[in-house]
Formats: C-alpha cells, sequence, structure tokens
C-alpha cells in the first residue's frame, strides 16, 4: 500500500479544517472580543449561503455571490448591532435570549420571504485536480487556500494594523482599554460586523456543498462555536488551533459512518477540553469581569 | 352540575377572604382556574379536553423549565432535549415491555435518562468553571445532537417517523388495580393531578433551604460561595432536578399522546417552553402554569398553516422580554 490513502486522508483533515477554520472565525472574533455568544451565529451564515444562491440564479455566476455574502451580511450585522446587541454588553445572559429571538425571526423571515424550499448552487469548480497522483476536488482545493487566504488577512489586521491592536485591548481589559481612550463602542461595531461578515462568506463558500435552507445555520452554529472553545476564546488564532484538531479527529474517524458520529465526537473533545483546559487550547485564563 | 351555585358560592368564598385580607388576588385566581379545571370536561367537547390535557403535560415542563431558570438564573436552550429524552425512555419501555407495571418502570427510565444526561453536562460544565454563556450554548447544541440522533438512529427511535403506537399508561396495584389510562377524561384528571402534585412538590422544594440556596445564587454568585456553599454542586442538583422534571413531562407526554417524534427534542419546543415561562412570569411556579396553558390556547386560534407565523411571533416575543423586561402575567397579579 503506497501513501495514496495518507494523503487523502490528510487531504480530507485539512478541508474538513479549512471549512471549520471559516466558519469558526467569526465566532471567535465577537465571543473573544465582546464576550457575546451570538446565536444568530448560524443565520448569518444561511443569509450568506442565500445571498450567494439569489445572486448566481440572478447573474448565472457563482463569484458575484461570493464577494456580495460578506459586504451584506456584515452590514446586517452592523445594523443588528447598533439596534439590539449594543444595549446588552453587560448582561451576557441576555445576549443570550435575545440573539436567540433574533435567530429565530430571521430563520422565519427567510421562510416567509424566499420559502422553506431545499435550493442548491452550483458547483462553480467541478473536476478534479491531480496532487500528488490523487484526484481531490478542486473546489475543496480551493476552500482549503481560501481558508489560508483568510487566516493571513485576520492575522495582519489583528497584529499590524491599530485596529487590531486596539481589538487585542479590548479583549484584554475592556474598561483599561476605555479608559486608555480606545473607543470601545466602535471596536465593537466593527468587530461585529467582521464577524458576521466572515459568517456571510463562510455560508457563500459552502453553498455549493450544502443544501440550503432556512434552519441549515443551527448545525453551523453548534460546530463554530465548539471550534471556538476548544481553541480558545479571546485568541483569535484558537480557531486555528481548534479547526484543525476537530478536521483531524472527524478525519481519523472517516467520512463513511453516520455524520452524528462526527457531532457527537466534537461534543465529547469539547467536553475534555472544558474539563481539563477551560480556557481552550492556545487560551490564558481571563478574569470573568 | 349546578354552576350558578358554584359561581356565587365562589364569590362569597372570595370576598370573604379579601376581606379577611388573608388573600391577595394570586390564590382568588388560582382557586378560580383549579374549579374551572375540574369542571372543564363537563363543559368541553373531547377533542378540546384531549388538548387541554395536552396543555397540561406542557405546563409541567414549564414548571421543570422556571425551577431552574426562575430561581438560579441558569437558562437552558434545550430544555427540549431532557423532555424528549423522558418521552422516548416511556416509549420504549412501554413498547418492548408488555408485562403490568411497565409504567411504572417507564417513568423511572424517563426521569432517569434525562437526569444522568443532565449530572454528566453539568459536572463538566460547572466544575470547568466556564461562563453562562457556555452552558446556555452547551445545552443548545446536546438538544441538536440528540435530535439528530433520534433522526438518524433509526433501528431505535424509528427515524423520522418516530415510534408509534406507544401503548397507554397503566395503573397497576398488584391484586388490586390495573387501569389502563385511556380515554380524554380519565388522562385529562390524570394529567390534571400530576400537574397539582408536581406544582406542590416544586413549591416544597423551593420553600426548603436548598431552594432558599438556588435563590441566593441567583442573586450573587460570588457571595454565596464565599458563604461556603459548594456552587457547582448546587447548581448540578437543580439542574438535574429540572431536567427530571421535564423528562417526567415527556414520559407522560408519549404515554399520553401514544407517539413521539424527533420534533419534541427540538429547538422549536425548547423556544416554546422559554416563551411560556416568560409569559407567565418567571420564579413563581404557577406563572409557569399558566403561561404554557394561556400560551397554547392562543396558538390554538392561530391555525395549522400559520406555524411559520406563530414562530416569527415567539421570536418577536423573546426580543420583546428582552427589551422592556416585564414580570410575566404573575407580575401583574401580584
Amino acid at each position: 500500500m503506497g501513501y495514496e490513502p495518507y494523503l487523502l486522508q490528510l487531504l480530507n483533515g485539512l478541508s474538513i479544517a479549512a471549512i471549520l477554520i471559516l466558519i469558526g472565525f467569526g465566532m471567535g472574533i465577537i465571543f473573544g472580543l465582546m464576550n457575546v455568544v451570538n446565536l444568530a451565529h448560524g443565520e448569518f451564515f444561511m443569509l450568506g449561503a442565500y445571498v450567494a444562491w439569489v445572486v448566481s440564479r440572478a447573474v448565472d455566476s457563482f463569484w458575484p455571490g461570493f464577494l456580495a455574502a460578506p459586504i451584506i451580511v456584515g452590514l446586517l450585522g452592523m445594523a443588528l448591532e447598533r439596534l439590539f446587541i449594543r444595549r446588552f454588553y453587560a448582561t451576557p445572559l441576555v445576549t443570550l435570549l435575545l440573539t436567540w429571538g433574533l435567530s429565530i425571526c430571521i430563520r422565519q423571515l427567510v421562510r416567509l420571504t424566499i420559502g422553506p424550499e431545499w435550493r442548491n448552487v452550483v458547483n462553480p469548480l467541478p473536476g478534479c485536480l491531480n496532487l500528488f497522483g490523487i484526484l481531490y476536488p478542486t473546489y475543496r482545493v480551493f476552500i482549503v487556500l481560501l481558508a489560508m487566504v483568510v487566516m493571513i488577512l485576520i492575522g495582519y489586521l489583528m497584529l499590524r494594523t491599530g485596529f487590531g491592536l486596539r481589538c487585542r485591548a479590548v479583549i484584554q481589559n475592556r474598561q483599561m482599554a476605555s479608559a486608555l481612550g480606545i473607543n470601545i463602542h466602535q471596536i465593537d461595531l466593527l468587530a461585529f460586523a467582521l464577524g458576521a461578515g466572515l459568517a456571510g462568506l463562510a455560508g457563500a463558500v459552502m453553498s455549493p456543498l450544502i443544501t440550503i435552507h432556512p434552519d441549515m445555520g443551527l448545525a453551523f452554529l453548534a460546530d463554530s462555536f465548539i471550534v471556538v472553545i476548544v481553541g480558545g476564546v479571546g485568541r483569535i488564532m484558537g480557531v486555528v488551533a481548534g479547526g484543525l484538531i476537530l478536521g483531524a479527529a472527524q478525519a481519523i474517524i472517516s467520512f463513511s459512518i453516520n455524520p452524528v458520529w462526527s457531532r457527537i465526537l466534537f461534543l465529547l473533545i469539547a467536553a475534555l477540553v472544558i474539563r481539563v483546559r477551560p480556557q481552550g487550547l492556545l487560551g490564558t485564563l481571563r478574569r470573568e469581569g | 352540575m349546578n354552576l350558578d351555585v358554584l359561581a356565587s358560592s365562589m364569590r362569597r368564598l372570595t370576598k370573604a377572604s379579601v376581606r379577611a385580607g388573608r388573600l391577595g388576588r394570586i390564590p382568588i385566581v388560582a382557586m378560580v382556574i383549579l374549579v374551572l379545571a375540574v369542571v372543564f370536561p363537563l363543559l368541553g367537547s373531547r377533542f378540546q379536553v384531549g388538548l387541554m390535557m395536552k396543555f397540561f403535560i406542557f405546563a409541567i415542563f414549564s414548571l421543570s423549565l422556571d425551577v431552574m431558570w426562575g430561581y438560579s438564573g441558569i437558562l437552558s436552550f434545550g430544555h427540549a432535549g431532557f423532555f424528549g429524552l423522558g418521552a422516548y425512555a416511556m416509549g420504549l419501555v412501554l413498547m418492548h415491555l408488555t408485562s403490568p407495571g411497565a409504567t411504572y418502570l417507564g417513568a423511572i427510565a424517563a426521569i432517569a435518562v434525562p437526569t444522568l444526561v443532565a449530572v454528566f453536562m453539568s459536572y463538566i460544565l460547572f466544575y470547568g468553571r466556564v461562563s453562562g454563556m457556555y452552558f446556555g450554548v452547551i445545552t443548545l447544541i446536546v438538544s441538536l445532537v440528540l435530535q439528530q440522533m433520534a433522526i438518524s438512529f433509526i433501528g431505535l427511535t424509528g427515524g423520522l417517523n418516530g415510534l408509534y403506537p406507544i401503548p397507554p399508561l397503566d395503573i397497576y396495584i398488584p391484586g388490586l388495580v390495573d387501569f389502563g389510562i385511556t380515554g380524554e377524561t380519565s388522562l385529562y384528571y390524570f394529567m390534571l393531578v400530576c400537574l397539582a402534585a408536581i406544582f406542590l412538590f416544586c413549591r416544597k422544594v423551593m420553600s426548603t433551604s436548598f431552594g432558599r440556596l438556588i435563590k441566593a445564587i441567583e442573586g450573587n454568585e460570588t457571595r454565596t460561595e464565599y458563604f461556603g456553599y459548594n456552587l457547582a454542586n448546587s447548581k448540578i442538583a437543580i439542574f438535574s432536578l429540572s431536567a427530571a422534571l421535564a423528562g417526567l413531562a415527556g414520559g407522560l407526554y408519549a404515554g399520553a399522546m401514544g407517539f413521539v417524534s424527533p420534533d419534541l427534542l427540538g429547538l422549536n419546543m425548547t423556544t416554546e417552553v422559554i416563551v411560556w415561562v416568560a409569559v407567565g412570569g418567571r420564579g413563581t411556579l404557577s406563572g409557569a402554569i399558566l403561561g404554557a396553558l394561556l400560551v397554547n390556547i392562543i396558538a390554538l386560534f392561530l391555525s395549522g398553516k400559520m406555524v411559520t407565523v406563530w414562530y416569527l411571533i415567539m421570536g418577536l416575543f423573546l426580543l420583546g422580554v428582552v427589551l422592556s423586561r416585564p414580570k410575566g402575567i404573575m407580575g401583574y397579579l401580584a
């Protein structure tokens, strides 16, 4: 037996990890920065997929929708932050209830306006690439590359720009950052928009691979949350570690079996992390204000 | 049944008690509702009695959330998971065990299975000392996974079709009674008694020192801990109690309705129970019952085709609860 089966598993693991990383980033930024779990995060993902579907039907090409999804969903996130979420940063548990209400409303509005039917987006990159003797779907290779690009861009944004510096200051200590003259309201707004936009991007990217329907976001809410807590809340790059570990775990137990088992596996890994290392793989313990 | 006599005697009784100053408005409302509940099968059609019986089960479910959310402030976003676990446990026991007394075993399973899951979950979460947010989201994820399991482990759960037909509940005392609870009226009274018993049980628990400890946790966690109480254990206890009651409600549902489907574990069900408690006013127990009955009766007036709109209303209602922070019906009565 040659190296091919191992390479195939490696590629499978990488492609799952890339998807998990893409969906985890938005959650990681919002949760890490504002200490808010956005239960409507899956709906941002779902809206991204719907934008891709609507645009690809209108202009007969996938790529305009792919570019439009993060912008549209990001703007929506901005509006929701301004209207609702801003008012409840002091009471995180209330934001759970609030974002759950938003999540239901978005889902039902989509169901009422676009309809509950299952939709599909045509794969824009059909066919396979020959990677070291293995034929692998081109689109999955594209997702891996895209995840790397997003990773680098976010790394640059967070570690090399003034915005990133202020973000990290707010993550470390909100009150102190505010006292030092950082406009935390502005940071919150931009970060929430960024997180929502990334969820929208992930939805658009995933749209050719999955069935699009109003309830699709819930599973991705679950996955993105687990990625973030495994990687470590408050560490943006923790998402990468979380995504890689969960991707590897899922590749090891392989695709063929029931997808429910992979969710159970994710939950067990999350349970283990919470019990053994509650700050996550890369996280440092923060004092809860 | 002479309703006029009943009504006038109720009036005299309430007047007397108000004069005596011992009763506020709440006990009067409660008494009126109790009397109405007892005479309802004489007035309503069989269909209505059956519906009301179902709402009583929902009220028990609503109570189970209220003992946790209302008193300790811990909110589970996957409470339907425990309801559904109880329902499947009872359904499976009743379907596979035909000997008399299966109902008792089913009830034990319906309580034990969700309780074990709750103990396991809450042990990891509360001893992990992660923030309250984690709890909300993890409960949501667990209920999602439970629903997926119910859908995909077809051999055990029947998949999307669920379990059907489930034999009825049966009160069995060897040599004395073997009474299968079938028919709307007997189910109705059985559930009414269950609801009343569980309500009194919850009220008793909440008036013990344990209940006061739970309330103290909502008031100030840190201070409670500095008084020397084991915070994690108390939270595990209240979460497990809540899961046990939800499971019992689910078990009663399975036996009464005769079928169980994966919808029972779903997030819509969780949303509904949160709304029932919020409408009634959390932390009051009777509010949880009132909310469950009222919201379900209102939902009746919206036809089946308006399900989408109904859940939209539920979502808007949650937003309203958060934005205006009302105290629910019991808040107005008090």
